[in-house]
């Protein structure tokens, strides 16, 4: 079977001079249905090795596989098609469209990704997920008339309407107190145990870690530790 | 509908005054050029229309647009009045028809012009009454269904003519029009008009009136002189202001008929060389001139066109600003939507895609003001009618 991410000999350099950042992971394989955090310090790369992962960037060398399939040989347009497909995505500030409402935020993955876009399993499997995380009764509401908590269930419900096999969090807990990150980490793994997908997520909240099955510490083993980071096989 | 085109529709709505701000400019952009276009259309037919009617006028010397507008629309002119000798000399032209107007007086305080005319007038322009009978004597009038409507005027009623001079105690005093019949509707400026026969319109010139008869008049002061054939009688003997079956008959012209004024003459040639010959003749003529009103349309037409070819680079020029306009907002809008943009990549959307759904956004919005542009310029050719009625 093949791993749900698999990344071997990457480097990824940016900008010159002492604004230069370089991120070097030799190797790391998660398999389906794992759930792991990425952790570190901040600036270390944790996010910019999400982005590499799911070939939003593009690495200077080396290869990031996902389900099998070398990323950072697609095109672009054929890497946005397997994000929309494979990859579900929390952001951290959750990036919902101001102009759409929660439901509609929820399907939004749905109305852009190739295909048959809402249909009304997908709008039925949107109702059951908000349900499932308590927001059933805000889903006409636009996001400036959700509470944080409610457009952080709203991002969560988005990233897991198409039943991706792989679900992406990058700092999904950033902006919460230690009990509501605690639910909120529950919620997405519980729901991703639910469709059996694998769970990668940047963190730098020690509190929630334990609740990973596997840990990817990219301040682990670098000379330099701003600058360099060197990550094992998780 | 597609997903980009649904994120549009939602983000046009989420922002309706933007949204309604451009598509606004952009109508009026549309609007301007397109409004004007149809109604200077709608214009250059009506005036074809009615012009390709009549071949030749032939009326006083001066100038011709004013005499086209006499004759076609009954207005008012400062030409000097033809004499009625012009329209005896055409009916002796073989091969020639032709029909008097009249039309220098008003009724209804200037609301409606009095064309005087003959019956030919009425049969040649296909005016038949829907209520009422045609005028068969001096003091009758039909009149036209659009100005029956607006003066609520149907047959059995009367209107009074203008008095043209209102402070000169000498001139002719109105006189009471009887409406016997009302013209069914043709869409032309005889529904806006009271016809009447000729003798009537010299009636309101003071050319004609009636009084008592001389021999019945009793005041020795009133008769100034009397003869074996004539009885001069003063100025102050009362002359009728309506016309009854009774008085009619009373009713007389003073001086010779060929002096009678007409204000134009419709002239029907039934070939190229009588219309030749009426043209050369007449316009050999120290005091007449005959025009061929479709050639007056034309020279009109080319002015107008000239204030349309203006109208229209005006329009370009709105229509190009409004265009930057959209486009530095459009420019704008990316930027300020940028983080959203970068989300819809991150997530998976094609680049192609949200393309469409700025194109549709665009597109939405061009595609409601050329609706409320095209709804403006149907209201504007609705108004059209009535402004080239009050125009004329």
């Amino acid at each position: 079977m093949p791993a749900a991410v698999k990344i071997e000999g990457l480097r990824f350099t940016r900008g010159e001079g002492p604004d230069r950042f370089e991120l070097r992971v030799p190797s790391l394989r998660i398999d389906p249905g794992r759930h792991t955090a990425i952790v570190g310090p901040s600036g270390c790369g944790k996010t910019t090795l999400l982005r590499l992962a799911t070939g939003i960037l593009l690495p200077d060398a080396g290869s990031c596989e996902i389900d099998g399939v070398r990323v950072d040989r697609q095109s672009d347009r054929d890497r946005r098609g397997m994000r929309a497909r494979k990859v579900g995505m929390v952001f951290q500030q959750f990036a919902l469209l101001d102009y759409l409402s929660a439901l509609d935020n929820i399907l939004l993955p749905a109305r852009i990704a190739p295909g048959p876009g809402a249909t009304a399993e997908v709008r039925r499997r949107a109702r059951d997920l908000a349900r499932d995380c308590g927001i059933a009764g805000v889903l006409a509401r636009k996001p400036a008339k959700l509470s944080q908590g409610e457009r952080q269930r709203v991002a969560i419900c988005r990233a897991l309407v198409m039943r991706p096999m792989l679900i992406v969090c990058d700092e999904p807990t950033g902006n919460l107190d230690a009990r509501r990150s605690g639910e909120v980490i529950d919620l997405i793994l519980s729901e991703a145990r639910a469709v059996d997908a694998t769970v990668v997520a940047v963190t730098h909240d020690t509190g929630i870690v334990g609740r990973f099955e596997g840990v990817f510490d990219l301040s682990a083993a670098p000379a330099d530790r701003a600058r360099v980071a060197v990550g094992a096989t998780a | 509908m597609t997903g980009s085109a649904y994120l549009a529709l939602r983000y046009a709505l989420h922002h309706p005054l933007r949204t309604g701000v451009l598509a606004a400019c952009v109508a009026v952009a549309l609007a301007l050029p397109a409004g004007s276009r149809a109604i200077l259309e709608r214009f250059e037919s009506s005036l074809y229309a009615r012009a390709r009617t009549v071949p030749l006028v032939v009326g006083a010397k001066g100038s011709r647009f004013d005499l086209a507008f006499s004759a076609l629309y009954f207005r008012a002119t400062d030409l000097a009045p033809t004499p009625y000798r012009e329209y005896a000399e055409l009916l002796d032209e073989p091969s020639v028809r032709a029909i008097p107007v009249h039309a220098r007086f008003t009724a209804s305080g200037g609301d409606v012009p009095v064309v005087a005319t003959s019956i030919e007038y009425l049969e040649t322009r296909g005016l038949a009454p829907d209520e009422g009978r045609v005028f068969a004597r001096v003091g009758e009038a039909v009149i036209g269904s659009r100005a029956a409507e607006r003066l609520g005027l149907g047959v059995g009623g009367w209107v009074f003519s203008d008095q043209r001079e209102l402070y000169d105690i000498t001139s002719p005093p109105s006189v009471k029009l009887d409406i016997v019949g009302v013209l069914g509707e043709t869409g032309t400026p005889d529904d806006d008009a009271l016809i009447v026969d000729l003798e009537t319109a010299w009636v309101l010139e003071g050319i004609a009136h009636g009084h008592d008869e001389a021999e019945e008049i009793e005041r020795a002061d009133l008769v100034i002189g009397r003869s074996e054939e004539h009885v001069a009688l003063s100025g102050a003997v009362v002359t009728y202001q309506e016309i009854t079956d009774e008085n009619a008959a009373s009713f007389h012209l003073h001086g010779p008929r060929d002096n009678l004024p007409l204000s134009s003459i419709l002239v029907y040639p039934a070939d190229d060389k009588a219309r030749t010959i009426v043209r050369t003749r007449v316009d050999a003529s120290a005091a007449a001139q005959a025009i061929v009103p479709t050639r007056v349309i034309d020279d009109l037409i080319a002015f107008l066109l000239r204030i349309r070819a203006l109208i229209d680079a005006l329009s370009a020029i709105l229509l190009l600003s409004t265009l930057t306009l959209i486009g530095c907002i459009g420019v704008l809008s990316y930027r300020v939507r940028a983080a959203e943009i970068r989300t819809l990549g991150e997530i998976g959307c094609a680049r192609g895609t949200v393309g469409l759904m700025f194109a549709f956004e665009a597109g939405g919005v061009l595609a409601v003001a050329g609706a409320v542009a095209g709804v403006v310029t149907l209201a504007a050719l609705g108004l059209a009618e009535p402004l080239m009625r009050a125009g004329l």
